[in-house]
């Protein structure tokens, strides 16, 4: 609003009044006394006093109206705003004294202002901050204008209710510039007052809660860095970063601690539940300041304007390497029994109370050929039937909770006996019942009892014989020298005959004839063959018996095999029961094998008795086509091999068992002794620390297998 | 010491009389002269007795004192005397101690012996 009057002040006013006064009288008294014109002059010599009232009066009209408008309006202007002002206004003294105070005051505080007049601010306060009153104090009396200043008070209220306020105020001076007082405006804050210090408790809460949260609590963007607004601050334990290290800006980002591998999944994760404006669940790992590698769990969700915008991500990660770890132990140690079950060399069957297949190891599967898929659920005595026997004492096993055994139980395997042990351990620890089954072959186990057995029958028979030897020896010695004697004395070639026999009127051809007609002297080469093979009867079960002057050196089994194919051969002469020489002599000698240590005539004894032995069973069998003998050497890492493989009738089971005991033969009565092949296996195994082992089916031919030891410890 | 005409003579020592009597008989049949008694004892009265002897078959397991120590025994006597070891044990071997008297490895026969011609060629060979 523009004022283009000039404001005059009172002086001015005055001095212009006096002027116009003036003039007016030397106007008019020059008028009265210069005639001419006598009318006007009269005229306004009658009315000059009246006129010069009514001028004056209209000239000081106008100018006050004209003088005023702009203060009128204004103290207008002043008088509406503070009336419609929501706050109150005041007026103090140079007390500092109330001495005014709107009726606003009342409105807004209920405090009537009369209780207030005459009363300085300070006075109504109460005594609380008594250094923030002392500076308004301070202010005061340095006529200093303030701007909201707060206070509280509960001055005027009967309730006592606190209540706060704010003000406002400049200093006011009269004309002169002496200070009048102080002149201003207050207004109640206590609602808003409240409303602050609650929202700074219930951010303090939050504060609270958040620093309270074991991990980190995050406000962020949706960006590749993962950058963050907020970062709880415990950031520190989860991370070893301060949380504000993490805020945007910071020494790292959320996105770098997460480890290279889980990135892409976490930014996935995070973008497809935002996608779908849902909240995401991920498991990553981090890797902490110390650059340890943690284990995390993540939740959090978009925050989405009313628009549907995305304005920030928030959520929470904490540390579960602990139960990951728990899981990874739990995983581990699995694995691990299950190795452990699988690397069992005995058949492991896990069955329930009612014999159903829950668990079995490797050696079960390869064994029966199933998988473990294939045979769970099902009844273990469908799926081993050769333990039909057993089921019963199984089924009373797991019932009451009693280990049980059987053992050597003879099962068929491809027509050939196999022997078991079965073992059924009850589960008895805490929600788990059932059993462990447990099947191993012991054949090979059962076979050494066997040998071993054969071995002490062996050692006995030699012990026996050492002891009687001699005692047999004499008499066996007085019968073989006998029937020399006899053949001789009775035989004309002997000078000696002839002369007793011309003493005595016998005539020895005479006599020889009747002793053939009556078959008398083969009674006495039968009494003589029969005195020989006792005596060789003894001699064989006296190799039984542990003989110290073995004489080990280094032999080549190549010369070794040849010297006893040939001693074989030379055995046809003798006996006639069978051809050697239509028997084919196979040689396949390993190169590769050395000289080996052991007592030659004893190994040559061994390797003819095979051959013997090879070649009888093959006069048994006329029928077979080419008779062959192949014999062969092998070098294998400790041992040498010596192989006698003939291509006769073979044995079956009971005969291969039993091949090696002492006394038992295959032949007719009279032909052997039913020792060879014990004394040969006992020479292997008990004086060379060797082993001797065959190989036959019937119609297969036989395959005997000796080792002896390279390094010779004896 | 050669015995081209007179026969030679044996004394066998052994506590079997059924093993004497034959090989007395062989020998005898050989045209040996033979004397043969049951211990070392009745050998070493014998000896002596200044009964002189070409040879003796030895047995090892006798009553009193045993074959070896009767060899040494007798040795002590009659140096001159050869000997063939006769022996029903087994696991016999030759004792140094009568190795260095002469006696060898080929001079011992086991029991039971079905045929006595080596023994007999034996005894011939030692003593020529």
């Amino acid at each position: 609003m523009k004022n283009k009057i000039p404001i005059l002040t009172p002086y001015k006013v005055a001095g212009i009044y006096t002027l116009l006064a003036a003039i007016w009288f030397l106007l008019t008294a020059q008028l009265t006394t210069s005639s001419g014109q006598a009318g006007l002059a009269q005229w306004v010599i009658t009315y000059h006093d009246g006129f010069f009232v009514v001028v004056t009066a209209l000239l000081l009209y106008l100018l006050i109206h004209y003088q005023e408008k702009p203060q009128r309006d204004l103290i207008n202007r002043y008088r509406d705003l503070a009336i419609s002002s929501s706050d109150w206004s005041w007026e103090m003294d140079d007390q500092f004294r109330f001495t005014y105070l709107s009726g606003r005051l009342y409105e807004l505080t209920g405090i009537e202002s009369s209780k207030l007049l005459g009363r300085t601010r300070w006075d109504l306060a109460g005594d609380q901050d008594q250094e923030k009153w002392n500076q308004h104090r301070k202010t005061l009396e340095d006529h200093q204008p303030f701007r909201d200043f707060t206070y509280q008070s509960n001055m005027a209220d009967d309730s006592g209710e606190i209540r706060s306020f704010k003000i406002s105020g400049v200093p006011v001076y009269d004309d002169r510039g002496q200070f009048m007082g102080y002149r201003g405006t207050g207004t109640d804050i206590t609602e808003q007052v409240q409303a602050e210090s609650a929202h700074r408790e219930s951010q303090r809460m939050l504060a609270t809660l958040m620093s309270n949260l074991p991990g980190l609590a995050y406000r962020g963007g949706n960006d590749a860095d993962w950058s963050l607004e907020y970062a709880s601050s415990g950031t520190l334990g989860l991370t070893g970063y301060p949380a504000d290290d993490l805020i945007e800006g910071g020494k790292v980002t959320l996105a770098e601690l997460i480890l290279k591998k889980d990135r892409d999944y976490v930014w996935q994760g995070v973008q497809e539940a935002l996608d779908k404006k849902r909240p995401y669940q991920l498991s990553y790992r981090i890797k902490t300041a110390s650059g340890e590698e943690k284990w995390v769990w993540e939740q959090g969700c978009g925050v989405f304007s009313a628009d549907g915008e995305l304005q920030a991500i928030e959520g929470f990660i904490t540390d579960i390497s602990e139960s990951k770890n728990a899981e990874e132990e739990l995983r581990r140690v699995r694995q691990y029994l299950s190795n452990v079950f699988d690397s069992m060399p005995s058949i492991l069957v896990g069955v329930d109370l009612e014999g159903a297949i829950i668990e079995w190891n490797l050696r079960a599967q390869e064994d029966t050929g199933f998988s473990v898929d294939e045979v769970r659920g099902r009844f273990f005595g469908d799926v081993f039937p050769q333990l039909e026997s057993q089921l019963e004492k199984i089924r009373q096993a797991i019932e009451q909770r009693q280990p049980m055994k059987s053992e050597n139980l003879i099962t068929d395997v491809d027509h050939e006996a196999h022997y078991s042990d079965v073992m059924v351990y009850p589960l008895i620890a805490n929600g788990v019942r059932g059993a462990v089954i447990r099947i191993d072959d012991v054949t090979a186990r059962v076979r050494l009892e066997e040998m071993m057995v054969q071995t002490e029958k062996m050692l006995s028979v030699g012990g026996l014989a050492a002891g009687m030897a001699h005692e047999i020896n004499n008499p066996l010695g007085a019968i073989l020298q006998g029937c020399q004697n006899v053949t001789r004395r009775l035989s004309a070639d002997l000078p000696k005959n002839q002369e007793v026999a011309d003493e005595t009127g016998v005539d020895l051809q005479r006599l020889h004839h009747y002793l053939e007609a009556r078959g008398i002297s083969q009674f006495v080469d039968d009494i003589r063959e029969a005195g020989s093979r006792a005596a060789k009867i003894v001699a064989d079960m006296l190799a039984f018996s542990r003989r110290s002057e073995m004489s080990f050196v280094p032999a080549d089994l190549r010369e070794l095999l040849d010297i006893s194919a040939r001693l074989a051969g030379s055995d046809y002469d003798l006996k006639k029961k069978y051809d050697f020489r239509q028997i084919e002599i196979v040689r396949e000698y390993d190169p590769a094998l050395g000289d080996v240590k052991c007592d030659k005539t004893e190994i040559e004894q061994v390797v003819l008795n095979l051959l013997k032995n090879a070649a009888h069973a093959m006069a048994d069998n006329p029928s077979q086509g080419a008779n062959r003998i192949i014999l062969r050497t092998v070098k294998e890492d400790n041992f040498a091999r010596i192989e006698v493989i003939d291509n006769g009738p073979g044995m079956d089971e009971q005969t291969r068992k039993r091949i090696f005991e002492p006394f038992f033969t295959t032949k007719e009565v009279g032909l052997g002794t039913g020792l060879g092949l014990s004394v040969s296996y006992f020479i292997i195994t008990e004086q060379h620390n060797g082993s001797m082992s065959v190989e036959s089916s019937p119609g297969k031919g036989a395959r005997f297998i000796i080792r002896l030891p390279l390094a010779q410890t004896t | 010491m050669t015995h081209s005409m007179m026969p030679i003579t044996v004394l066998i020592v052994d506590d079997e009389e059924m093993v004497r009597n034959n090989l007395a008989a062989y020998f005898e049949d050989e045209g040996m002269q033979v004397t043969g008694v049951e211990s070392y004892e009745a050998a070493r009265d014998l000896i002596q007795d200044h009964e002189a002897f070409d040879i003796c078959v030895m047995d090892m397991r006798l009553p009193g004192l045993d074959g070896n120590a009767a060899i040494l025994a007798l040795h002590e006597f009659w140096p001159e005397l050869r000997y063939i070891i006769h022996t029903g044990s087994v696991n016999y071997t030759l004792p140094d101690t009568l190795r260095c008297i002469g006696i060898e490895d080929e001079h011992v026969f086991a029991k039971p012996m079905a045929d006595m011609g080596p023994m007999t060629a034996t005894i011939r060979c030692l003593l020529e």
